[in-house]
């Protein structure tokens, strides 16, 4: 007998939580009060319901064979590429435009360089990803500041140390 | 007269300085993006979705149209060079173009495929912009109950027609459709789902967060996880650019067929150019008589393909710029640089704003014959796209997709949401959620509720009023349509597989 797809009762699982949890949210929802408007809950509660109908589907019946989607360093590296993308929005929000852009695109760039120039040694790699996240912060600083005028964090922190 | 006139409105604009920058410079981008594998040039697109708002909205579609064109017509060099397809629209391109290269004769592939580009795309514009008005005519004439059905209908048939388990497809629609929901309320202009309390849910879910996580952070991630870009050994050596009269005059049919079979899947919503290139390619290697060499360079293969997948994005503009229903992810894209400029994309689009219109379509005239003319005389210089070092260009798009994120809101609410999807993204991979009909359920979403309340509200009926042939005809046929190609979509693998089990007991 052939194992169950566990991610398939696993996601079938969470759409019937998370449809009972939007029909409750949506139940909530007060009328508008216009003649003949279902008002605000209706819409919501189809896509719960169209949840909830795909949660039992799945349990039922799910695909025979789950394919391996990463491996365990696959994952492992994902998470450390978002770990970087979180790191990214944390220097942003407390260390402003200036200093988040540069430092995460030196980070960035030699995280991937690692895949793309595999026969460089690691200071090589280094050299160049530093001198690419200098060049390409104070580009994209001219490009949206300067160029687009667009305003840009100053940085939490930095606010915190003018004062 | 007066569609002449909006005409060369449009080009005289393209024409000017500023605008024929941005269709060089859109359509370059776009080949550049297409030929590498992996990226394509919707991420490019979906990057420069913040920064569009800077742009009059005429240029702003003239720059997407044409990284629109070029990154279908760059997917073929990377599927050619590589064997390695730049976008899915030129998977099929692999199986025989790249035997020309094995072969030593990739100019010929390159040449056929550079050309097949061409036939596929402008005639399919100008197909576009004769039905367009014709469509448009009629759909100003279209009520609340029948623009429903339609946004409805065009929801259905991306789950039922698009690849991928059908349940999971309707997953990503009741998701998208909680998702959608969350912000002001349509009609009352009442909160609706405010997390947390937090006031900035108020405007709902950024659709360029959104389409910056799911796209651009997602799938740099993924390659990143996956370890799949290496170093490319691209030693091909491509001669120059020879007009391919021969095998084009041998093909003629095939290369009609294809275009044909391009623009009706186009014009289908949820398929777009992957379908077409792989439908295209199958018939004709069913209906030809040297079906043997299919696979191992044919011409034909590469010619059925490339015409095929570029004839599907002047069918995709039909219901797009007459409707408002966009017929594949490019199609949002177009929708949300629209959204981004207060510019709402409805029936009423073209009669309200012809001039986008008409620049879309000479955008996309001239960004096909931009296209042509660099591939022809820039052919040599094919292998060298394929070795820009992939560093250097996903740090960036991840930076720029992080910034726009933050533009997109104009706080970190935008970068928090990017980052949400970008997880979301990752996990709809992980379980086989397909993106597709969550981000179409999601665009559509408001408008599909909004003309469900309103119809409902003018009739007493409540929705028993969308399925009345009496009085809504157009309404009850699009419902029934969608609801048709579900239950088709539902069963035929139904019947393959019972057919499978037959074929193997004998």
């Amino acid at each position: 007998m052939k194992i169950k797809n566990k991610k398939d009762l696993g996601l079938g699982a969470f759409c019937i939580v998370f449809a009972a949890l939007i029909a409750y949210l949506s139940m909530q929802l007060k009328a508008t009060g216009y003649e003949g408007d279902p008002g605000p809950k209706m819409f919501p509660l189809i896509g719960s319901v169209i949840m909830a109908v795909c949660g039992i589907a799945l349990i039922i019946a799910p695909e025979k064979e789950a394919k391996v989607f990463l491996t365990k360093e696959q994952w492992k590296a994902a998470f450390g590429l978002f770990g970087m993308y979180v790191g990214f929005a944390l220097m942003f929000w407390l260390f402003g435009f200036i200093i988040a852009v540069p430092i995460s695109l030196f980070i960035i760039t030699f995280m991937l360089s690692k895949l793309s120039v595999k026969d460089a040694t690691v200071k090589h790699r280094l050299i160049i990803s530093l001198i690419y996240g200098v060049v390409g912060g104070a580009v994209l600083y001219l490009a949206y500041v300067v160029g687009l005028k667009t305003q840009m964090p100053t940085g939490l922190l930095i606010e915190l140390l003018k004062k | 007269m007066e569609v002449l006139n909006y005409f060369l409105g449009a080009l005289k604009e393209l024409c000017s300085l500023t605008g024929f920058i941005y269709v060089v410079i859109g359509t370059l981008a776009g080949v550049v993006l297409g030929a590498i594998p992996g990226l394509g040039s919707s991420t490019l697109m979906v990057v420069l979705l913040p920064i569009s708002y800077r742009m009059s909205p005429t240029m702003a579609m003239a720059l997407f149209i044409s990284i629109t064109i070029g990154g279908m017509s760059g997917g073929c060099i990377g599927s050619i060079l590589l064997g390695i397809p730049g976008t899915a629209s030129s998977l099929v391109t692999v199986f025989d173009g790249y035997e020309f290269t094995k072969q030593g004769h990739p100019s010929r592939a390159l040449s056929n495929a550079v050309f097949a580009n061409f036939l596929g795309n402008v005639p399919s514009v100008i197909l576009a912009i004769a039905c367009c008005k014709a469509v448009a005519t009629w759909a100003v004439k279209l009520g609340p109950w029948e623009y429903a059905a339609l946004c409805f209908c065009a929801i259905l048939m991306v789950v039922g027609l698009s690849k991928g388990n059908m349940v999971k497809s309707m997953v990503g629609v009741g998701l998208a459709i909680f998702m959608a929901s969350i912000g002001e309320d349509p009609i009352s202009a009442k909160g609706r789902f405010i997390l947390f309390g937090r006031m900035e849910f108020l405007d709902g879910l950024n659709i360029i967060s959104v389409m910056l996580g799911l796209f651009a952070a997602k799938i740099i991630l993924l390659e990143y996880a996956r370890q799949e870009k290496t170093e490319n050994a691209v030693d091909v050596k491509v001669e120059g650019f020879k007009f391919p009269a021969k095998d084009l005059w041998q093909n003629k049919w095939l290369v009609i067929r294809s275009w044909v079979t391009g623009a009706v899947i186009g014009f289908l919503p949820g398929l777009g150019g992957p379908v077409a290139s792989v439908m295209s390619y199958s018939n004709e290697k069913m209906i030809s008589k040297e079906k043997e060499k299919w696979g191992h360079g044919h011409i034909g293969g590469v010619l059925a393909a490339e015409t095929a997948n570029n004839a599907a994005i002047g069918g995709a503009l039909i219901p797009l710029l007459a409707l408002g229903i966009p017929g594949d992810a490019a199609g949002v894209q177009f929708i949300a640089a629209l959204n981004i400029q207060g510019i709402q994309v409805g029936p009423m689009f073209m009669r309200e704003q012809p001039q986008i219109v008409y620049m879309i379509f000479v955008g996309a005239l001239l960004s096909g014959i931009v296209v042509l003319l660099y591939e022809t005389l820039g052919m040599k210089t094919f292998p060298a796209l394929l070795k820009i070092p992939y560093h250097y260009l996903y740090s960036a798009v991840i930076m720029l997709a992080f910034i726009g994120a933050y533009m997109s809101t104009n706080s970190f609410y935008g970068l928090i949401v990017a980052l949400f999807f970008c997880i979301l993204g990752v996990l709809f991979d992980c379980f086989g959620v397909p993106s597709l009909p969550f981000l179409m359920t999601f665009i559509l979403s408001p408008m599909l509720e909004i003309n469900i309340r309103r119809g409902m509200s003018y009739s007493n009926n409540g929705l028993s009023e969308f399925f009345s042939f009496a009085r809504h005809p157009i309404s009850a046929f699009f419902i029934i349509l969608g609801i048709l190609v579900l239950v088709i979509g539902f069963i035929s693998p139904l019947f393959k597989k019972t057919k499978q089990n037959k074929t193997a007991e004998n």
